[in-house]
């Protein structure tokens, strides 16, 4: 389905959970508000996190997009979900996102960390049952999730990152055997961190350890300038770049080819406006020489954006690739 | 004696009835007369209630705001505002998109602060959001780069100051929490800063939230305006310790009180802010006031805060008077 194609199109995690218009039966927003002052159930609010996960999912593929996402419906933030079922972690006060003007709670290590069950595995095995395409499982990378959070009980990063990384061991191990085929580990954190490259790449390789399924990482908000060849001396299948945020990836790949899969970020998630098709074309077939795999997708998260932005961005995306697909001769 | 007046950031909790109120006008179940009639209302209470508890620089409350960046641009030419995006958790506000050159009808604030000042015979503080972080707060779909997009809204903040001081106004505060998100900004925002306070005879100051004060320190001292405002007390003022070191040439607006808790804060732990900050700079170039903006605490934790605030003021006050007294006698 998928193999005869040079690129592939796809997005990097969440999707906008609020429609706008008449939609408001299943809006997710007023569903969990209602939730949370008792006039519905838990299994209403499931019922209607379902609905909008097979909505996300219907529209990513409508709009063409190759490997897809379950839309992260019910995530709060990027470690939330997580952090709620890992036991020893409290959920405390907001902090912002990095350099956006979004907020996530900051999760704190209260005492040792241990996994129970999985956090994620049902919602993919939903998510699965209602896609045609391929829908890859997106986790926090062990490094960004110690980074985001407050550590009481280790008190070393180290420490911390590695029981960290178990976890998201077992997390990615129980998403395999659910059938995920592609597995992504998001890692913010590391453009911010660079000095901590090699923290972060060793606490990769024990979240990835035994995991048979593609895997790789998705940086964006920053480039890797510096920092690219130790993650390309590891044994994940692919590298997710954001090329929108600076010009330092596209100056770095400019004389240098990676053998890897290259997850490259060339559409705005972070700003409103429409990418210029020549721009965004040129940029890709500048990409589709470096590597043996292109995934193109937005720079990160589709949920910065209002919804009435995503769907011509991801349609512009997905235009540009089928072009150059199309005109490529690659299959 | 002079000195050690007290103050607040800007923002009061909204009173139950106009949080219904504007609830309803959204949802065309009120007209916009009434809606401003109760803002007025709201404001007189909280005007009232400042000068009760003893604030000597008076705020208007921004009880016709929703939020300190969408709220200009609802007023300005050049912008239109987006659907929802999430800020945090299920937490959604609409954001600004520039579309076109960014200009000004009319004044935005001014009769607002008109009417605030007519109220009082203290002063009323103007209250204007600063060009960076409107800028780093919204969508860009007209302007080439974030600089010159800045540097427009630099000049509209600008004439709106001008008009506040033409309307009386002896403080004029431009907040720019933005600006510690993105320390490698600093400059553009110390450009736009000069734009902004150019000219201006009144007394000028800035807050800025929590960050990498590390990093742009003592950089941010170049800000043009007389005072520069933070947060203090949420870190148990260990900020100081960083002016100790390069001195702060400003004066200070110095964050007494956490105002991201519910708790009201400790009088012992107010004068021990306070005091710590009269070891690095004289009395009358402090200004006490809380962290940040009010509005997410309720009324009851706002005024009870602001209540210990001026109790712990005195006290310093009277023991610094004390210390006078006997300094004369041995004179």
């Amino acid at each position: 389905m998928m193999e005869n194609k040079m690129i592939l199109t796809t997005v990097v995690g969440n999707y906008p959970k609020l429609t706008e218009g008449p939609v408001s039966a299943t809006n997710v927003r007023q569903a969990i508000h209602r939730r949370d002052v008792g006039e519905i159930t838990e299994t209403e609010l499931e019922k209607i996190f379902q609905e909008n996960t097979s909505r996300v999912i219907r529209e990513q593929e409508s709009l063409g997009i190759d490997i897809i996402t379950d839309g992260q419906i019910r995530w709060e933030d990027i470690v939330t979900p997580l952090a709620a079922k890992i036991e020893g972690f409290k959920i405390n006060g907001l902090t912002r996102f990095f350099n956006n003007n979004v907020y996530y709670r900051r999760p704190v290590v209260v005492k040792k960390l241990e996994w129970k069950s999985p956090a994620t595995v049902e919602t993919y095995r939903f998510a699965k049952s209602q896609a045609k395409q391929t829908i890859k499982a997106v986790l926090p990378s062990p490094f960004t999730f110690a980074v985001l959070s407050e550590d009481t009980v280790y008190k070393d990063e180290k420490t911390l990152v590695f029981t960290l990384a178990d976890i998201l061991n077992c997390e990615a191990k129980a998403l395999e055997a659910a059938g995920a085929p592609i597995i992504q580990f998001d890692e913010p954190a590391l453009v911010f961190n660079k000095e901590k490259v090699t923290l972060a790449i060793e606490g990769l390789r024990r979240a990835m350890a035994g995991v048979k399924v593609k895997k790789g990482i998705r940086t964006y908000f920053g480039d890797l300038s510096g920092i690219l060849d130790p993650l390309l001396d590891t044994d994940m299948d692919f590298i997710g770049m954001d090329f929108v945020s600076t010009d330092g990836n596209r100056k770095l790949l400019a004389k240098k080819k990676i053998s890897k899969g290259l997850g490259a970020g060339v559409v705005d998630a972070r700003n409103t406006k429409l990418e210029d098709p020549k721009a965004l074309e040129a940029l890709v077939r500048e990409l589709v020489e470096k590597t043996p795999q292109l995934y193109i997708s937005p720079s990160c998260g589709l949920e910065f954006l209002p919804y009435a932005s995503v769907a011509p961005k991801l349609s512009r995306m997905v235009e540009v690739v089928r072009r150059i697909n199309g005109k490529g001769g690659c299959s | 004696m002079n000195g050690l007046l007290t103050t607040t950031v800007g923002s009061f909790p909204k009173p139950d009835y106009l949080q219904k109120a504007r609830n309803d006008f959204y949802r065309g179940k009120l007209s916009a007369e009434k809606l401003h009639e109760l803002e007025k209302q709201a404001t007189r209470e909280v005007i009232q209630k400042q000068e009760e508890i003893g604030i000597d620089i008076i705020v208007d409350g921004e009880m016709y705001r929703g939020d300190m960046v969408t709220y200009f641009a609802e007023y300005l030419e050049g912008f239109k505002i987006s659907g929802f995006v999430r800020s945090y958790g299920n937490r959604y506000y609409r954001k600004p998109i520039a579309v076109g050159k960014i200009g000004r009808k009319a004044p935005v604030t001014v009769d607002w602060f008109r009417y605030a000042q007519s109220l009082t015979k203290k002063p009323v503080k103007g209250m204007l959001t600063g060009p960076y972080t409107i800028m780093d707060w919204s969508f860009d779909e007209y302007y080439p780069s974030r600089r010159d997009f800045t540097l427009a809204l630099a000049e509209v903040v600008h004439d709106e100051a001008l008009d506040l001081q033409k309307a009386g106004a002896q403080y004029i505060q431009i907040d720019e929490p933005a600006i510690s998100t993105r320390v490698e900004e600093i400059d553009l925002a110390i450009e736009s800063m000069k734009i902004v306070t150019k000219g201006l005879k009144v007394k000028t100051i800035t807050h800025i939230c929590y960050g990498d004060f590390e990093k742009i320190y003592p950089k941010m001292l170049s800000l043009a305006v007389d005072q520069i405002d933070l947060e203090l007390a949420n870190r148990d003022f260990a900020l100081l310790d960083l002016f100790r070191k390069t001195p702060f040439t400003k004066e200070i607006g110095l964050g007494v009180l956490d105002v991201h808790r519910h708790d009201v804060d400790s009088k012992e732990k107010v004068k021990r802010g306070i005091k710590k900050a009269l070891e690095i700079l004289p009395p009358e170039k402090i200004y006490v006031d809380p962290d940040c903006g009010l509005k997410t605490r309720t009324s009851e934790e706002a005024f009870a805060k602001l209540r210990v605030m001026v109790e712990a003021r005195n006290e310093v006050r009277k023991e610094l008077e004390g210390d006078l007294a006997w300094a004369h006698s041995k004179k």
